[in-house]
């Protein structure tokens, strides 16, 4: 826990962002793990919910929050062609801004998910969304443009028509996108000041919807980890997209890495452990976990143990060694990441079915609620709110 | 005498002063319209990527700088620019906008009605209008919606669709059968967008309207075919089998697995144009076959003229198309779509008379349920999606 907080301390020192905010995807160092949030057990419409706003389109991202904005991103329009980036209000639900703009790649998914899959990122300055037709737009925190760019519009044969998905991460001034497909596939380094194009390298040729994350080096750069079921993991320094240490591996197409205390962990044998090393160079094994498979939603750690999503299924393990130690049958299908709170997980599953697991040497599940909405992205969390996007409306759940 | 020596030289005075602060304004006005028009170019000259960020970055934060009355100046501004700029002047309008209103200012709502009204104008240009009108005028769509169910805007046309349908669905729970019908075959004339077509189809057809949907859509049905050519491991993607480098149907060939093949007429009846290639090969599967497998589709098109036409093409799998020889489409994609129209968008040249369409189109080794798809769906339109049918086609 400790190591966590100056983990966290030490990487929002060197930013805009507030340890209030979730800027990117699973939030804070791409760990959805708000230890100190205290998120209601039972939510419902009438029931520990601040309020409730409609959004329109559809959406399979996931809110970011910044400061008191909460930016979330959608599709619109009968093609799902148009894209909209918003700002609402983190204490009214009041709609601030919109900027809305038109796909200039290719705009089909398949029916559960939609061109606004990836989730939005910031770093405090800027708002970077990302959408499944390629298109990579930035703004500053008042919604004015800095830049767009039509990234299959440059690249025409980038797409996948079930739906592209990977969110794009923040490397001090590099935006780093991943766009794995059967067409023109590659990972993008772009200059978040101006959109232009700093590198890009060319990746395995298949579908990939796995996110990108990064990890400050000793010398104050940042390095990019890129997973993909065809050539596992490879870091790539994030100025130049040079390749600095590779980990052969078949890594899940669904799941994202994820980084912490300078361990690696990968949907790969199931769950793998590799140590980073200050020397930047290829990591070691600390254990594989044939057992810890993750199927769509991410893992979460927190105090030494890694939550996996195996299927229904919800598995703790010891984050050390990989041994199981316990796990919960739930109900449904999961995209959502899980979200660690104060003595809690939350689980909602595609339908809206909430799972609340309350932690101890045991998990065991406390609650079971529907909302009754569709919620395909990972909820986030700020203070002691939780923010849900559902098809349909936005919701701040909160007893305070 | 002297007072009113006075009061006409006051007077000229004034005059002269109004004539030339006017002139200032004027001149003003001016420098400011030229000012925003050059702004408006430097977003316009961003090309990809990247390239012109700067200058049109720096261009953008100068454009919403101004007030109102420039909205659609920058509105006019998506014209001549490129799909790139388009979304960068479109967001400089909504921040217009938005400022005007937050500051409790109006827009000028004539203006953009006006702008919106003038089909001249890029299409996304007229709806960033509309779509500003219904925020702020509530009686804006009552009084634009019947205006637009031919308009080259296709978003606007979509509405007034919609507009019909319900029209028309209010009359047959009124019991106005035949108003109805009219209502809907008037909107299937005027409809571009599948889904609507779909629905508009039914309802016709629930009220024993008869509906060519291949003759609405412009789907070419009659095929000859041949094949299996060999795709294992995808490797026949980019070989030119005998087909590609000339069509002849007499022609016999060795294909996949030693497999004789020549051309064979296929038609389909599909509503929506699909001709399935597992039916046509039912005889493969048994050795497996019909995987890892190319066939090709071949068709003739009687043109009235020289025409630049749609040539729209749903595949699932791997696929080339050729018109006149020249490749229009291809992408080397397998079972990564659920989409079911308009997949795959080229251009071509029909020059008039006889035009040879050529399809490749392949299927990998997957084994997955919901990778066995081989087919394709192939139809000929304008640039909006209405159909252009061969001058033989019964």
């Amino acid at each position: 826990m400790k190591r966590f907080i100056s983990c966290l301390m030490i990487s929002l020192a060197c930013t805009y962002l507030s340890a209030a905010d979730w800027s990117q995807f699973r939030g804070p160092g791409g760990n959805p793990a708000a230890a100190d949030a205290d998120i209601p057990a039972v939510f419902s419409e009438d029931e520990n919910v601040e309020w409730i706003v409609p959004v329109a389109g559809r959406s399979a991202s996931s809110p970011i929050i910044v400061g008191e904005q909460l930016i979330l991103t959608s599709d619109d329009g009968a093609k799902q062609d148009r894209l909209l980036l918003q700002s609402y209000s983190t204490d009214s639900g009041k709609l601030l801004w919109t900027r809305n703009f038109w796909a200039t790649g290719r705009p089909y998914t398949h029916p559960a998910s939609s061109n606004a899959a990836p989730s939005p990122v910031s770093d405090g300055r800027f708002i970077v969304a990302f959408f499944s037709s390629n298109d990579l737009v930035c703004t500053d925190l008042d919604g004015n443009l800095q830049w767009f760019r039509g990234l299959a519009h440059d690249y025409p044969k980038t797409g996948n028509d079930i739906g592209m998905a990977a969110s794009p991460i923040i490397a001090g001034n590099v935006v780093v996108a991943q766009l794995e497909n059967q067409g023109d596939s590659y990972a993008v380094g772009v200059d978040i000041r101006t959109g232009e194009e700093l590198w890009l390298v060319e990746r395995d040729p298949r579908a990939n919807w796995s996110s990108p994350v990064v990890r400050k080096r000793a010398d104050g750069e940042y390095t990019v980890i890129l997973s993909s079921p065809g050539t596992g993991i490879k870091a790539l320094d994030s100025k130049t997209g040079n390749e600095l240490w590779s980990y052969k591996a078949s890594c899940g197409s669904n799941t994202s890495p994820l980084i912490v205390d300078d361990v690696l962990y990968i949907s790969a044998n199931g769950t793998t452990a590799l140590q980073l090393n200050p020397a930047g160079t290829t990591p070691k094994v600390l254990w594989e976990a044939n057992r810890l498979g993750q199927n769509a939603a991410s893992p979460v750690i927190h105090d030494d143990k890694i939550y996996v999503l195996s299927g229904p299924i919800i598995k703790c393990a010891d984050a050390t060694n990989g041994d199981l130690l316990w796990q919960v049958r739930l109900n449904g299908r999961f995209w959502a990441t899980p979200i660690l709170t104060k003595d809690r997980l939350f689980l909602i599953n595609q339908d809206g079915q909430v799972h609340v697991i309350t932690l101890g040497e045991k998990g065991e599940l406390t609650g079971e609620f529907s909302i009754d909405q569709v919620v395909m992205g990972t909820p986030a969390v700020s203070g002691d709110a939780m923010f849900v996007r559902t098809h349909g409306s936005l919701w701040k759940v909160t007893s305070k | 005498m002297r007072i009113q020596k006075k009061s006409s030289f006051a007077i000229a005075i004034a005059i002269a002063l109004g004539i030339a602060l006017n002139g200032i304004v004027l001149i003003s006005s001016a420098q400011e319209s030229d000012e925003l028009n050059e702004h408006i170019t430097a977003v316009r000259n961003i090309g990809p990527k990247g390239k012109g960020h700067k200058a049109a970055s720096a261009a953008w934060k100068e454009i919403v700088k101004n007030d109102a009355a420039s909205i659609t100046t920058v509105l006019a501004g998506m014209d001549e620019a490129n799909v790139l700029a388009i979304n960068w002047l479109r967001a400089a309008v909504d921040t217009l906008a938005e400022n005007t209103l937050n500051a409790g200012n109006e827009l000028p709502v004539a203006d953009i009605e006006e702008f919106l009204l003038d089909t001249s104008h890029h299409p996304r240009a007229r709806r960033t209008a509309y779509e500003w009108l219904l925020k702020v005028d509530d009686t804006a769509y009552e009084r634009l919606i019947t205006k637009f169910a031919d308009d080259p805007s296709m978003e606007l046309r979509r509405d007034a669709i919609t507009h019909l349908i319900s029209k028309a669905e209010q009359d047959l729970k009124d019991g106005k059968k035949d108003e109805a019908v009219e209502q809907f075959k008037a909107a299937l004339n005027s409809a571009r967008d599948g889904k609507q077509i779909e629905a508009i189809t039914k309802s016709l057809r629930d009220n024993s309207v008869e509906v060519n949907l291949p003759r609405h859509f412009g789907f070419l049905m009659d095929w000859n075919v041949i094949g299996p050519f060999e795709n294992t491991n995808t490797s026949g993607y980019d070989v030119a089998f005998p087909p590609e480098k000339q069509v002849d149907l007499e022609g016999r060939y060795e294909g996949k697995s030693k497999i004789s093949t020549a051309w064979i007429p296929v038609s389909t009846e599909d509503d929506y144009g699909i001709l399935d290639l597992n039916t046509v090969y039912e005889g493969l599967k048994e050795e497996k076959n019909h995987k890892g497998a190319i066939a090709y589709a071949y068709t003739t098109f009687e043109s009235d003229s020289d025409q630049d036409v749609d040539v729209r093409l749903c595949c699932p799998t791997g696929n080339k198309l050729w018109v006149n020889g020249e490749l229009v489409i291809a992408h080397h994609v397998y079972h990564a779509t659920t989409t079911t129209l308009d997949q795959f968008v080229g251009k071509a040249t029909l020059k008039k008379g006889t035009n040879h369409i050529l399809i490749k189109v392949a299927q990998n080794e997957q084994e997955d349920s919901w990778a066995q798809r081989w087919q394709f769906q192939l139809r000929i339109c304008d640039q909006y999606g209405t159909a252009i049918l061969a001058t033989d086609r019964e």
